[in-house]
């Protein structure tokens, strides 16, 4: 099945939230307006000579439960993290790993082949690979977890 | 746990998964009073009460979902009633975490508007049983105006708002739904929590959105106000910073352009002064030290002016200039005998010092005092040494001066203090040796605000004086090389210690004959000068000026005489005037025409012999005068009384004559019973006037024996003397004066002490001519001139013989 696309969205609002905790006991702060509930994983971006690196930081995921698709110079990230802490009593003191769905929405700043994208998952690291090129697609890709 | 959920508009659709959020009917919940998070808005929440952090960790291994609802009642937190609104969020935990002081920060998002159905358990936490309320939507014209006209008035308050981001403007233009617009303004908004929670509880959007409106308005009014005041303010503390700045750049570009700023030529101009000045090494280094206090002093200081001034002192005194000394003794006599008559005595010291300081530079300038009544010239002979000497002349009267400031000056600490008047006649004269006249020397006071007097014994010590010390300045200044010259009417009230510091020199007054010439050589121009007149104009007889001396005028100066003279210059001057043409001459005949009657009668013309009235001779301050012992006897008893304002002295010494006519009865050929049941008084005529000394001697015993022998006395002869109960007679002082008060009088024949003898060198020839002087050592012999047709018995006098 082929996953929805939304409109491109550049302004990341994880990244507003990010500012918020540094201002947490700010006297001021504005209230930031968010129409997911889907969290953000951590993400490495970087491009090599060749090609451009993805990385998320995604442990305890099952791959089918992660979609990737292209289209249009954003990368797409979605999926949902089933596994839950085993429910017994607990006292919590800090709680910062997310669960359920997730989603990352990454700009690719260049060309990249549309008929050569890989993405792998190991060891909790989903690594996915665009070989930069001439070629050039307007379709959306999807892009399979190996 | 009920198991009935409510669906909200989060849904998820990753990969092949699809995950509707929905809200259990059962949550924990958590009640604040502070804040309130709207739907789909992140925001933290801060919770210290232990109940509800228990309700967060148990919301925390669920489903992370909690209501949060406001409490009616804010304040105290401890016992604070629980009162819920009905409306409230249910959110979304995303993160928790521990703050320092054990607190508990959530960051969590609003799911959905919930109603509050009932509250299902209050311990451990609050727990409740919640129905949904689903989003109003609406697309109508009235909600896309209001929706325009808030976004409108939002980006204003987010332009102007200091705590907003300007990020958040552009966030507002990608919500879409009306609902959730009015949801993130308002909490974006700083608005009392009643307030917010009345945004909350109006579900319907339309009128959800009318409220905002006025809120925004009001907040908009709010910041620009606020805004107003902090911009007013600012500007006001910018304005003292802008000129600072631009006094700066002003500084930089004048010394871009080689040019100097106006405080900088100052200092400039300060320090190039100091170089001219010439002052001495102590002078200087106070200067250099005041200057560069002043370079680092902002000029708006008070301080500023103070210091400026000291050191425009410091700057304008003549520390090493001085004006050449014409030493031509010659031409000084000549100068001294232009402006002054006789004086000759003054004009003889005055060339001494002329002719010492051509021999010697260096040496140190006199101190002269002038001694003398009234005007006798004592100021005009000071000017006009100045002019001999060709140097600058400065007077200052000391006269009612009780106040040591005077002298030298305040201290800089007090404000507006100057220098004395020492150094300020100095800086006026601009040289350092000028002829500085100090006047009335005589009426210095002294009172709580010190001695003027003793600050004078500095100024006027040759020794001291090239180290004078100013208060003001507080560094030395060299008056050694200032010819001080004093005048004094007498020299009694001079202390000690400073009339020990000045050579004294006498001017006495002057006989007619001066006078006549002073009037023709000096007042008669000058009056005719001051009033306009050409000399064929004005012209007055020697006789005419003579009886304005004799009749008008009594005095040992030539003041009055000058005021009389002037008197009938402005008579002739109106005369004139009026267009009469015929020439005006003062006449001894019309004398009394310009100036009235006659004034002064001699009182000898009016005199005859008589008996008991004795002329006697005095000395004042305003030159000598001759005056009447009268004495009566009546019945009565051995008492004496003596009036007319007699001193002690004086009292003393008619006692003395008294006891020595007593004693002396039978060879004075007195009746023995002459005293015993007899009063005698004895008056001093003019009682108003306060007489004392010890000359009257010799009078009063003269008029006890003409009264108690009846033979008259002359008229026309006048005597001084002290007495001595052995009939001896002693010298006094002021023989000049009295003699020639004698010679005002009409009275040609006076009776001196012998040991006075020596005092007539002093008395003009032309004086000494027209009078005849008896010279006596004893009583006896002053019975014999004096007592009509009576020669005393002589006998029996041992001393006799020596004459």
């Amino acid at each position: 099945m082929k996953p929805k696309i939304h409109k491109a969205h550049f302004r990341p609002l994880e990244e507003e939230m990010d500012f918020f905790f540094s201002s947490f006991f700010g006297a001021s702060y504005p209230s930031i307006y968010r129409k997911e509930l889907a969290w953000r994983p951590a993400t490495d971006v970087y491009e090599t000579e060749d090609c451009f690196v993805v990385i998320l930081e995604l442990a305890q995921i099952d791959p089918r439960d992660v979609a990737i698709t292209f289209h249009d110079g954003l990368l797409l990230i979605r999926g949902i993290r089933k596994t839950m802490p085993p429910p017994e009593p607990r006292r919590y003191h800090k709680m910062e790993i997310n669960y359920g769905p997730f989603e990352q929405k990454i700009p690719i700043p260049g060309d990249v082949d549309t008929d050569n994208l890989s993405a792998q998952y190991n060891n909790g690291f989903l690594e996915i690979r665009l070989d930069k090129t001439r070629t050039f697609s307007v379709n959306t890709i999807n892009i399979k977890v190996e | 746990m009920s198991e009935t959920k409510i669906k909200t508009n989060f849904i998820h659709q990753p990969g092949n998964y699809k995950e509707e959020v929905e809200i259990p009917q059962d949550l924990p919940l958590l009640p604040v009073t502070n804040t309130i998070v709207f739907p789909y808005v992140v925001a933290p929440l801060v919770i210290t009460d232990e109940r509800n952090m228990a309700m967060v960790n148990e919301a925390l291994s669920q489903r992370k979902m909690i209501g949060v609802f406001v409490n009616k009642v804010t304040g105290d937190e401890e016992n604070r009633p629980l009162d819920l609104y009905d409306v409230g969020v249910a959110v979304f935990i995303l993160k928790m975490f521990r703050l320092p002081d054990g607190s508990m920060g959530l960051m969590v998002q609003g799911l959905s508007r919930i109603r509050l159905q009932e509250i299902t358990q209050k311990e451990p936490f609050l727990r409740g049983r919640i129905s949904a309320i689903p989003e109003e939507t609406g697309k109508s014209v009235r909600i896309q105006a209001l929706v325009r006209e808030i976004e409108e008035l939002f980006q204003q308050v987010v332009s102007i708002s200091p705590i907003l981001p300007d990020e958040l403007g552009q966030a507002i233009a990608n919500v879409d739904n009306p609902s959730r617009l009015t949801d993130l303004i308002a909490s974006n908004l700083k608005m009392e929590i009643h307030e917010l929670q009345s945004v909350l509880s109006t579900l319907n959007v339309e009128k959800r959105l009318v409220k905002l409106l006025t809120i925004l308005n009001k907040e908009l009014e709010l910041l620009k106000l606020g805004s107003k005041i902090q911009s007013e303010v600012r500007s006001r503390i910018e304005e003292g910073q802008r000129e600072y700045l631009l006094r700066e750049q002003m500084k930089a570009i004048q010394k871009e352009l080689g040019e100097k700023d106006e405080r900088t030529a100052e200092i400039d101009e300060l320090k190039g002064r100091i170089e001219e000045a010439g002052m001495p090494v102590e002078a200087r280094e106070a200067a250099e030290k005041e200057l560069d206090r002043l370079s680092r002093m902002p000029p708006q200081a008070a301080e500023y002016t103070v210091s400026r001034t000291y050191l425009d002192w410091l700057i304008s005194l003549p520390w090493n200039r001085k004006t050449d000394d014409r030493i031509d003794v010659v031409q000084a006599k000549t100068i001294l005998d232009e402006d002054h008559y006789d004086l000759d005595d003054v004009k003889d010291r005055i060339l001494e010092f002329l002719a010492v300081r051509k021999l010697r530079e260096t040496s140190k300038g006199p101190i002269l005092c002038f001694v003398g009544p009234p005007g006798v010239g004592k100021t005009s002979l000071g000017k006009s040494i100045a002019r001999a000497m060709g140097r600058k002349f400065i007077r200052y009267s000391l006269g009612g001066m009780r106040d040591e400031a005077e002298i030298r000056g305040h201290r800089r600490t007090y404000i507006g203090s100057l220098p004395g008047r020492i150094v300020q006649g100095i800086k006026k004269a601009g040289a350092n040796n000028p002829v500085f006249m100090l006047d009335e020397i005589d009426k210095v006071g002294a009172d709580f605000r010190g001695d003027p007097a003793s600050a004078l014994l500095e100024v006027l010590d040759p020794e001291q004086n090239n180290t004078f010390s100013d208060h003001y300045l507080e560094v030395p200044f060299d008056l050694s090389n200032v010819m001080f010259i004093t005048t004094a009417n007498v020299l009694d009230t001079i202390p000690g210690p400073l009339l020990d510091r000045m050579e004294v020199i006498r001017i006495p007054g002057y006989i007619e004959e001066d006078k006549l010439q002073i009037a023709k050589k000096y007042l008669i121009p000058r009056q005719r000068e001051e009033n306009g007149l050409k000399t064929a104009q004005f012209r007055i007889s020697d006789r005419a000026v003579r009886r304005i001396i004799s009749e008008y005028t009594r005095e040992a100066g030539v003041r009055n005489l000058e005021r009389e003279i002037g008197t009938c210059c402005r008579k002739v001057a109106r005369q004139i005037a009026e267009g009469e043409t015929g020439r005006m001459a003062v006449t001894p005949d019309n004398v009394p025409q310009f100036l009235g009657p006659r004034r002064f009668f001699s009182e000898v013309a009016q005199r005859r012999d008589e008996v008991g009235v004795a002329t006697g001779l005095a000395w004042t301050p305003v030159g000598g005068q001759i005056l009447f012992v009268e004495s009566t006897v009546m019945s009565g008893g051995k008492g004496m009384l003596l009036t007319g304002q007699l001193g002690d002295v004086m009292k003393e010494s008619a006692q003395a004559a008294l006891s020595y006519i007593r004693s002396n009865t039978g060879r004075l050929g007195l009746t023995g019973d002459f005293y015993d049941k007899k009063d005698v008084h004895v008056h001093v005529p003019e009682g108003a006037t306060p007489k004392d000394g010890p000359s009257a001697g010799v009078t009063m015993a003269t008029s006890l024996v003409s009264l108690f022998s009846g033979y008259p006395v002359k008229h026309d002869v006048a005597m001084t003397g002290e007495i001595t109960l052995q009939g001896r007679i002693l010298p006094v002082g002021g023989i000049k004066e009295k003699v020639l008060a004698a010679l005002r009088s009409g009275i040609r024949n006076v009776i001196l002490p012998k040991l006075n003898e020596k005092d007539l060198a002093e008395i003009p020839e032309n004086v000494r001519s027209k009078m005849t002087f008896y010279f006596v050592e004893w009583l006896d012999e002053v019975f014999d001139l004096t007592l009509k047709k009576r020669k005393l018995k002589t006998q029996g006098i041992p001393q006799k013989g020596n004459e």
